[in-house]
């Protein structure tokens, strides 16, 4: 292939086409130097969330509001639990974790003492409107004619200290109804103590221990990362202040932050190792096949080019970037590096004598079809609608070709150097897979190729299995997990994961639909199913039920209620009485209605409320301590309006339905690299190459099947990344199978397989399983290529 | 010269009288701390806003420290109450069983505490929950109680205890206008409780009753 005489075969259209790169590669320094300016003087958004790389959960719009609500008035919310074998000492800590709370310039304290006492005012408000509220059991006794026992106990309540506690006066409620109607509306932990500003609690695990629930919010933007950061750092300040001043103290937290803020720093520290890691490899094996820096320092800029243009666009195109896209973005650094590979090892290669432009103009088709096999590989995953893989091929495919149009237009401008003989154990080493396969013949390579083909479908068929639950991709730290389950059972919290949504076209409608569902949630919760439950009708019966309650009172303040003789006998005035009954009278449709509820209501009871959107009444309805999601299905499913919406097992089904998506693609992706080799090589039987990367799926998925990993759409995804490699190498074997080029793929898998390797290391399942699948991948690429260009008539090895 | 003598000794004085009724107050509060079991009789009037007479009741009581206090109203009829950290038990009759747990209710449980703090003279949460006043004279001490936050003060209003040895009169008003007033009487700290009174504490019957043995330390 390699010509001696190489000025005049250098065609005047290939220099042309040089510097039209040239030109694109001018262009694009200025649009990605203009760009980078412009965001960096906005200020480069960087996002941690996990959740963001995953698809909006829920098709239903109503849902995607109720989950944006709970996000936005739980996202930047932090629970700390102070917990001590002590009352006093638990209290004093508490004192002194508020007064550092107070002087933080990031967080926000709740006062939750000030926040019961909104709760109360809110049920004061309630006082006007009790002629239309009551309790399930005095509604039960009303209806089985037990007026005259209510009235009873109330006169017995007024002889003991049990009456002390009555928030409306005997002229105006002589039952104290109300009181016992309030009682009912209370959420939140059953073991709660006022002790003064602090909420005090007792578990049910340690019953000897105090625990201190102490709320605050993040000054900063919920999806800040130096703010998450800085936050995590001051809680863990308190907590080793609060451990220096007293003995015994645990500081128990929960809170968005905290995953966000962990994701992050794990997310950090594998950039910094996967970066360090595969820059290591990189360096070493540059200066032992090169003994020069300068095809390392071309390579890196190149690289680094291309990743800057990467990170331009997809800042300018998503707004922010996602940590985990760059995380994924090191790892294109052992595919980009493959056209410096290629470029180098030619012109360094011991009886090179040709200028840089020949050099390169004798890879270019190799490369070029590398390229764009490679764009149409990760181009596919653009086709999710995952967000964060979507991001992922974006940055890619822009870091790829940036890279490459880098290569084209910098390195023939560069000197050539002095060539070089590469050092033997190099060579045979790059020689190894071609001398595996050196002696069988091609009846033999059918028969190898088919009965690894075979084997690892067999494997595949046996014992391949699957996992989309969202869960097993995002694995918290074991002990922000038992943090939360303490605070989930002392203070009950309500899940932002699972809730009812109730909608109607009109807003009593609503909440008589939302009333059919209490009934249904009080039987849940007396067998455990749910530990409690809170919605907007529970405070705010519907119209007709607060009729129906009207007129159950008759039996209180008709005419001949048992309201009269109880006041006659403790000497009420019979002006207060007269004007007790005039009020029942006058209230008769003075219902209770959804505006009068939240103009009063406090923040976490009116979040709850949809509202009205295009036509439709809606309201959320959230719980605590859900043990069973398929009893919550099928209750939502008797009651229409009503839907049970489980985030988790949405996002999981959608990850399911992505799987199935990306494997449809990914063969898709084969046809079309297939059609390309067709196209280029005008002869079917060049469609063959694909064997490589199509042959070492399949093993890696066998492997994968017998070690019982289960298969995730992050496997699917790296499947493509195989498949770029894998035509990488075939094609430039095929292109051309000499040392040169079999030393390049040898670096090439060499560098790809480090920083792949790297990502198998991680701990971020996601990351874990898109690194094990590539190395995997590319080792069997490796391993294949010389026996599937044997199948082509492709030059002799 | 004689002025700022003057000014010395008042401040003097007035260190001393504080530091006084420091003491005097700590005794006070020892004292009542002093035994784990009182038990006594009561009279309660409530003087209940808009009404024009007062209603009044009277029984006897018994307050276990740590464990609860138990209110047994014998006129004008009869109804027996047990109030501990968690829980309201009522009683129907001298010997039978509970009657059904009542609903949970906060406000309820809250006032329980309080109470139970007072019988105890737990200062330590009383004081989260109040502004307290000691006046301390020959007749005998009185403290003044003021809510010292906004929760409290939506239910109480103003409370006072007066006593000697022990405490003798306990009044509340709350903030719906209500007054009532505890009168003590034969307070005594026995050293042994009756198996049925102490049922009325051990529901569960979780607990060691105290016998005479047990508490003759």
């Amino acid at each position: 292939m390699r010509r001696a005489d190489n000025a005049e075969s250098v065609t005047a259209h290939f220099r042309l086409l040089q510097r039209l790169a040239l030109g694109a590669f001018i262009l694009l320094v200025l649009t990605v130097a203009y760009g980078m300016w412009h965001a960096l003087e906005a200020g480069l958004e960087f996002e941690t969330d996990l959740q963001a790389l995953l698809p909006q959960a829920d098709d239903s719009q109503l849902a995607q509001r109720a989950g944006q609500r709970l996000f936005d008035y739980g996202g930047d919310k932090i629970v700390l639990v102070i917990a001590s074998p002590g009352r006093e000492n638990a209290l004093a800590a508490a004192d002194l974790a508020t007064r550092l709370l107070r002087d933080s310039p990031l967080l926000q304290t709740e006062n939750i003492a000030a926040r019961s006492e909104q709760a109360m005012e809110a049920m004061e408000r309630l006082v006007p409107h009790r002629f239309h509220l009551l309790s399930e059991r005095q509604r039960q006794a009303l209806d089985s004619g037990g007026a005259s026992s209510l009235a009873q106990q109330a006169l017995r309540d007024l002889y003991t200290p049990r009456g002390w506690g009555r928030s409306v006066s005997l002229q105006q409620d002589p039952l104290n109804l109300l009181q016992e109607y309030l009682s009912t509306l209370q959420t939140g932990p059953q073991h709660a103590e006022l002790a003064g500003e602090h909420l005090l609690l007792r578990s049910v695990e340690r019953p000897e221990w105090s625990y201190v629930m102490l709320a605050a919010r993040s000054r900063n933007s919920a999806l800040d990362l130096d703010a998450q950061q800085a936050v995590v750092e001051a809680v863990d300040a308190l907590e080793q202040s609060l451990q220096g001043e007293y003995r015994d103290i645990q500081l128990l937290r929960s809170g968005i932050v905290f995953h966000a803020a962990a994701a992050a720093r794990q997310a950090r520290s594998e950039i910094a190792i996967i970066g360090s890691g595969s820059a290591i490899g990189i360096i070493l094996l540059f200066l032992a096949t090169f003994a020069s820096l300068r095809p390392l320092l071309l390579s890196l800029a190149s690289v680094l080019f291309g990743s800057l243009c990467a990170l331009t666009l997809c800042h300018y195109l998503f707004g922010s970037i996602h940590l985990l896209t760059l995380v994924f973005g090191a790892s294109l650094i052992g595919v980009a590096i493959d056209y410096s590979l290629h470029y180098f090892t030619r012109v360094h290669g011991a009886g090179n004598r040709d200028t840089g432009l020949v050099s390169l103009r004798a890879i270019f088709p190799g490369i070029l079809l590398g390229l764009v096999t490679s764009v149409i590989g990760y181009g596919s995953l653009a086709q999710a609608s995952l967000p964060g893989l979507r991001q992922v091929a974006t940055f890619s495919v822009a870091g790829l070709a940036s890279a490459w149009l880098f290569v084209v237009a910098v390195y023939p401008l560069t000197a050539v150097p002095a060539p070089r003989t590469y050092p033997g154990p190099l060579l045979r080493l790059a020689d190894a897979p071609w001398r595996l396969w050196h002696k069988l013949s091609g009846a033999h390579v059918i028969a190898v190729l088919a009965i690894l083909g075979v084997t690892s479908l067999a494997a595949c068929w046996w014992g391949l299995r699957t996992a989309d639950d969202v869960r097993s991709l995002y694995k918290p730290s074991a002990q922000l997990i038992e943090q939360e389950r303490q605070i989930q059972a002392l203070a009950g919290n309500f899940s932002a994961n699972q809730f009812f949504l109730v909608s109607a076209v009109d807003e009593e409608t609503l909440l008589q639909r939302e009333e059919q569902l209490q009934h249904l949630l009080s039987q849940l919760q007396a067998r455990g199913v749910i530990e409690q439950w809170n919605g907007t009708s529970r405070y705010l019966p519907s119209t007709a039920r607060q009729q129906r309650d009207y007129q159950r009172l008759q039996g209180v303040y008709g005419e001949r209620g048992v309201a009269w003789p109880l006041m006659a006998e403790l000497g009420v005035d019979k002006a207060d009485q007269r004007g007790l009954r005039q009020a029942y009278i006058d209230s008769e449709e003075q219902y209770l209605l959804p505006r009068d509820w939240l103009r009063g209501a406090p923040e976490e009871l009116k979040m709850l409320w949809l509202g009205e959107h295009s036509g439709h009444y809606a309201d959320m309805v959230t719980l605590a301590g859900v043990q069973d999601l398929a009893e919550l299905e099928a209750a939502a499913a008797q009651i229409e309006g009503v839907e049970f919406v489980d985030r988790v097992a949405r996002i999981s089904r959608l990850l399911a339905a992505q799987r199935h998506s990306a494997s449809t693609l990914l063969a898709v992706a084969y046809a079309s690299v297939m059609g390309l080799l067709l196209l280029r090589y005008r002869r079917p039987r060049a469609m063959l190459l694909v064997l490589a990367p199509l042959l070492s799926t399949a093993i890696s998925l066998g492997i994968l099947a017998l070690a019982a990993v289960p298969l995730s759409i992050f496997h699917i995804f790296a499947l493509f990344l195989v498949l770029g490699l894998g035509m990488d190498y075939s094609i430039f074997a095929r292109e051309s199978g000499d040392s040169d080029c079999r030393l390049a793929i040898m670096l090439s898998a060499l560098t790809s397989g480090l920083s792949f390797g790297l990502l198998a290391l991680s701990s971020t399942p996601m990351v874990q399983a898109f690194g094990l699948a590539v190395l995997l991948g590319s080792l069997f690429n490796l391993l294949l290529v010389p026996l599937v260009t044997k199948l082509d008539e492709g030059p002799a090895p | 010269m004689g002025r700022l003598t003057a000014a010395v000794t008042l401040f003097l004085a007035l260190l001393t009288s504080a530091a006084h009724a420091q003491t005097d107050s700590g005794q006070i509060i020892k004292r009542l701390q002093q035994h784990s079991l009182v038990a006594g009789r009561f009279t309660q009037t409530r003087e209940l806003h808009g009404l024009s007479r007062p209603i009044t009741s009277s029984g006897k009581f018994i307050f276990w420290r740590h464990h609860g206090l138990y209110w047994e109203t014998l006129s004008p009829f009869y109804q027996a109450t047990t109030f501990t950290d968690d829980e309201l038990i009522s009683w129907l009759s001298p010997r039978g069983p509970a009657a059904k747990a009542a609903p949970d209710d906060r406000v309820q449980r809250h006032v329980s505490r309080i109470l139970l703090a007072l019988f105890a003279a737990d200062m330590s949460t009383i004081d989260k929950l109040f502004d307290s006043r000691w006046t301390v004279d020959e007749a005998g001490w009185s403290l003044e109680l003021t809510p010292a936050n906004a929760a409290v003060g939506k239910v109480i209003d103003r409370a006072w205890l007066r006593g000697e040895q022990q405490l003798r009169q306990l009044r509340i008003a709350t903030r719906n206008g209500d007054v009532s007033t505890i009168r003590f009487e034969d307070v005594m700290a026995p050293a042994a409780l009756e198996p049925s009174r102490c049922a009325r504490f051990n529901r569960q019957a979780t607990l060691r009753c105290p016998d005479p043995v047990a508490a003759d330390q």
